[in-house]
């Protein structure tokens, strides 16, 4: 998937019924399901195979009670996920609507995760895995602007990275948990990304801008 | 409107029911969101309990679930597919968010109180379902499906735990969840 409003979803729907997509990937697919009726059937039948997978058990009357309690007070209305929304509504509405999403440890970059995800919608990108130059590097995945007018960079680590293109450095990775991420607009001419630990080089990336 | 009790009896009685409160889902209509908990909730609650372990977490990640769909309005259309299986997902990725949050990583074999441990009959025939199933999974799309499915771990940090290249754990996991997929919909399960 390279293009949320052209292009369907992949391997990504599977990923996404079981909560396997990184942030920024499951926000992006998110708004794709949303205006996309065949990605949202094949998501939907993920999810099918899935809830098999799950062993009832009764809870107990006090949810009863509290659920009851809930359905009795007047929704909020804010009806944001009806079909066919549009995916720049849908990022308008991010902080709100991706409420599963909200309280994951990546939260701290949730300003950086809505501006890579906006800019996604909003434009046609491509996608550059990090090739490691070190045994120790890892996992890292640059996305980029089909017009090169930014690149965001995702790794899966809990190291502090600084991104550098053409020997300019461009910023460290920010964010918690597991994942850190940086989002460059207007990036250098150079198109050869490295990842470093500050000392060391450990990846490498071509971003290939047709 | 709630469902006509007319529909009730019918051959086709379930389904109309069930359709008719996947619309009123869609409109958030009260009767239809206290519907779709008295039918599901039992499997709400299994999914919580499975990923948490706990049961006052696990009512709790419900809880938190339903309040926020009702008050915040939610993703589901009829092109989804079962309002059941896309409320239990939601009810998954709580309680994955959760455990991630109190880094609980502990194996529901682990955490499970007493009274759980004992399955009544029913619960025994849905394990052998379930084993069943995952037993027509190759042993490395077992372990990515268990990496994923219980420990709620993304794509990267699978491939990462297993030095693997990323793409290959996504066409893994994409394949393992459309033969699970295959398989109950030739079962003709309705859960």
């Amino acid at each position: 998937m390279n293009d949320t409003r052209n292009a369907h979803l992949e391997e990504e729907a599977e990923l996404y019924a079981l909560g396997a997509l990184p942030h920024v990937e499951r926000t992006v697919a998110e708004a794709h399901i949303a205006q996309c009726e065949p990605c949202a059937r094949r998501v939907g039948d993920a999810e099918e195979a899935l809830a098999s997978l799950v062993r009832p058990q009764p809870p107990s009357s006090q949810l009863d009670r509290r659920a009851h309690a809930i359905f009795a007070r007047r929704g909020s209305g804010v009806r944001a996920f009806y079909p066919l929304v549009a995916a720049v509504l849908l990022v308008a509405l991010l902080p709100g609507a991706f409420f599963w999403q909200r309280d994951r440890d990546l939260r701290a970059s949730d300003a950086l995760n809505r501006q890579a995800a906006a800019a996604m919608i909003g434009s046609h990108f491509l996608h550059a895995q990090f090739v490691k130059a070190a045994a120790d590097a890892p996992p890292a995945k640059a996305i980029f602007a089909h017009n090169g007018a930014w690149i965001y960079v995702i790794a899966v680590t809990d190291r502090d990275l600084t991104l550098s293109a053409g020997g300019l450095v461009l910023g460290r990775l920010s964010g918690t948990g597991s994942e850190r991420a940086i989002f460059v607009e207007h990036p250098p001419a150079s198109k050869s990304l490295v990842l470093s630990d500050g000392s060391r080089v450990l990846a490498r990336a071509a971003v290939a801008v047709p | 409107m709630p469902p006509s009790s007319t529909i009730e009896g019918s051959p086709n009685a379930a389904s109309a029911q069930e359709r008719a409160v996947e619309n009123g889902f869609v409109a958030r209509e009260a009767w239809a969101f206290e519907a779709a908990y008295q039918a599901f909730k039992s499997a709400l609650f299994g999914a919580a309990v499975s990923v948490l372990g706990d049961r006052e977490d696990a009512e709790d990640a419900v809880h938190d679930v339903l309040a926020r769909l009702w008050q915040r309005g939610h993703a589901y259309t009829a092109a989804r597919g079962s309002l059941r299986a896309f409320l239990i997902a939601c009810v998954r990725n709580e309680a994955l968010s959760r455990r991630r949050k109190s880094g609980n990583r502990l194996r529901i074999e682990q955490t499970v109180r007493p009274q759980t441990i004992e399955p009544a009959d029913e619960s025994l025939a849905d394990r052998d379902r379930i084993a069943r199933a995952l037993q027509l999974l190759g042993e490395k799309q077992r372990e990515a499906i268990r990496l994923s499915y219980e420990e709620g771990l993304s794509y990267a940090e699978i491939a990462q735990r297993l030095n693997e290249p990323a793409g290959t754990i996504k066409s893994r996991l994409s394949n393992a969840v459309r033969t699970l997929r295959a398989h109950f919909a030739a079962q003709g399960e309705t859960l």
